[in-house]
């Protein structure tokens, strides 16, 4: 009888996690778990009977020559290309993240009117924003060059999005601009649970504002800021919408995500497809890891 | 006169940064008034107030559907990840048993991994299952990305919530579910709310699954459909008609992000930090 009582909580708690379970295992674990078999296979779209090719989806040597994912060129030029947009943007919408939460923190009648506004880039589809900023950015009809042109910035139009100079830059900028608000809810929420003792009193003793942010503020912002930039790190590195839209498949600007993609539903090849989607998911699980680690050393070292 | 001025400073800090957020929405509201030979013009003001690319659109069979995909698709996304959030956030915020550091563990990784890393098994799941090119196919794989994250958002919520309550409510005699649905779900309304509205934006502008998982436009959502209007040369891309669609899909995002915008912020951050 005891025994029983004490089981009930945890069989209902079974009970009540059970759609979760069969949501989550149906879209996510046993579709994670076929693309790891699948990347060991000879798959194809039009083909599900499939024999095990071992690591040849990766990599794989024949007469002097190296076939698989690891010996494609345009596969590293795809990693290249995520970890500079994921490094550049990543930084920059730390930084201006950072500036506009200390902003939006300000007590200020009317301030929840800016941070709605903040918000919008984050809230709208991507697919509309990069479009509208395709168009901006026109080589022939956009506003951008047209602008720079009259202040003399620019001596002719650039194509900013083809252009394979300026292209990584381009979706870099609007990514920018489009998460950057993510940022910012997420490090404003950090400098709200700052308890506000800690700036008046360094402010009382007379310390300068830009000490106090640096010396008071950001230590204790520093476990939202990982976190955050943890977020936005996984997450800019699978990226897609924003390139795929601007640029289509370029091989300047494709992604990791982009060059899967591709490999799938243009070559119909899921097994190389497979393999590329693993490699992507061992470097992020790889982040993940280390950042957890770290954490862990850092709070038993009591930081 | 440093208050009036640090007030001034303040609004214009804040007028530089709304002009950086709206100035490719500005453009893109311009453009859609703007068609036939006009739309491949530089323009920085209205000067006609042509609605024809809206007409055309919401006339058309093709993106009417599109837009009728994407609501069905959202909506039901969203009200599957509340249901199954309220359920799994309650057993992870208010039981203890053996196993819910492993759940809540799991749940945090799958939130985390790269949406293409499901891809290709998702295809191959999907074909099985034969929901290719259908909105079904959206709707399952939206939930693999809405659901990990709002059972986090739900479990923090739910914990903020006294526990005095349902213990009482327990004492009186009522089960787990009824302490949920009379008790916990009414306090949690707001967070009901925010969740559908959050699981809402997701699925509403999801890409990848969307135009991976969609081949005619009986299954196409609305960003799909956008990202299909196209030309060969630049004189033939519709412009006009890319940014009325454009802003077709978002103005409901934009009222929702005002109305809800303390109840997102909080949302998101409850997601993110407290777990």
């Amino acid at each position: 009888m005891l025994k029983n009582v004490h089981r009930r909580p945890a069989i209902s708690a079974w009970l009540l996690l059970l759609p979760l379970i069969a949501a989550v295992g149906a879209t996510a674990a046993w579709p994670l778990g076929r693309t790891f078999v699948m990347s060991f296979t000879d798959a194809t779209l039009g083909n599900p009977v499939t024999s095990f090719v071992g690591l040849r989806n990766y990599f794989y040597y024949e007469d002097g020559q190296a076939y698989g994912l690891f010996a494609d060129p345009e596969w590293w030029l795809a990693v290249r290309n995520t970890v500079v947009f994921a490094a550049v943007s990543v930084s920059l919408e730390t930084i201006f993240g950072l500036l506009l939460a200390l902003f939006l923190n300000i007590e200020m009648p009317g301030r929840n009117i800016v941070r709605a506004i903040v918000l919008i880039p984050w809230a709208i589809p991507t697919v509309a924003s990069s479009k509208a900023w395709a168009w901006t950015l026109n080589e022939q009809f956009g506003v951008i060059n047209d602008m720079l042109l009259r202040l003399g910035v620019i001596s002719s139009s650039v194509a900013w999005t083809a252009s394979s100079s300026t292209s990584l830059l381009t979706v870099i900028m609007v990514d920018v601009w489009k998460t950057t608000p993510f940022m910012t809810i997420l490090l404003l929420a950090g400098l709200q649970s700052v308890p506000r003792e800690c700036y008046e009193a360094s402010r009382i003793d007379g310390v300068p504002p830009l000490r106090n942010f640096f010396f008071v503020t950001l230590p204790l912002l520093v476990p939202t800021l990982s976190v955050a930039v943890m977020f936005r790190t996984i997450d800019a590195l699978g990226v897609f919408d924003v390139i795929y839209i601007l640029t289509s498949n370029n091989p300047a600007t494709i992604s990791m995500t982009g060059y899967a993609r591709r490999m799938l539903v243009d070559f119909q090849d899921l097994g190389g497809g497979s393999a590329a989607s693993v490699t992507l998911l061992v470097i992020t699980g790889t982040i993940i890891i280390g950042q957890l680690m770290l954490r862990r050393y850092r709070t038993e070292r009591g930081e | 006169m440093t208050a009036m001025r640090y007030k001034i400073l303040y609004w214009l800090t804040a007028t530089a940064i709304t002009a950086v957020v709206l100035f490719p929405i500005y453009f893109m509201f311009i453009s859609s008034l703007r068609s036939g030979a006009e739309q491949f013009q530089v323009a920085y003001f209205p000067s006609v107030l042509r609605l024809e690319n809206y007409s055309r659109l919401l006339t058309d069979k093709d993106f009417l559907g599109a837009l009728a995909n994407s609501i069905v698709v959202s909506t039901s996304v969203a009200l599957v990840t509340v249901m199954v959030s309220i359920l799994a956030g309650y057993a992870i915020a208010r039981i203890s048993f053996t196993g819910r550091a492993l759940v809540s563990g799991c749940l945090l990784a799958i939130s985390m991994f790269p949406q293409v890393a499901a891809l290709p098994g998702l295809f191959n799941t999907i074909q099985g299952l034969g929901l290719y090119n259908s909105v079904g196919a959206l709707i399952f794989s939206h939930l693999m990305l809405t659901v990990p994250f709002t059972v986090w958002v739900f479990a923090a919520f739910i914990r903020e919530i006294p526990v005095d309550l349902d213990e009482s409510a327990m004492m009186d005699g009522a089960g787990r579910l009824r302490t949920l649905f009379r008790i916990i779900v009414p306090i949690l309304m707001p967070a009901i709310a925010t969740t559908f509205v959050l699981a809402f934006i997701i699925s509403w502008n999801e890409f990848l699954y969307a135009l991976t998982f969609s081949l005619t436009p009986v299954s196409r959502t609305v960003p799909v459909a956008i990202s299909l209007l196209s030309g060969t040369t630049p004189r033939e891309v519709p412009f006009g008609a890319i940014n009325a669609a454009s802003v077709i899909i978002t103005v409901p995002l934009v009222i929702v992000a005002f109305i809800f915008q303390k109840r997102l912020v909080s949302g998101l951050s409850a997601g993110a930090i407290k777990g």
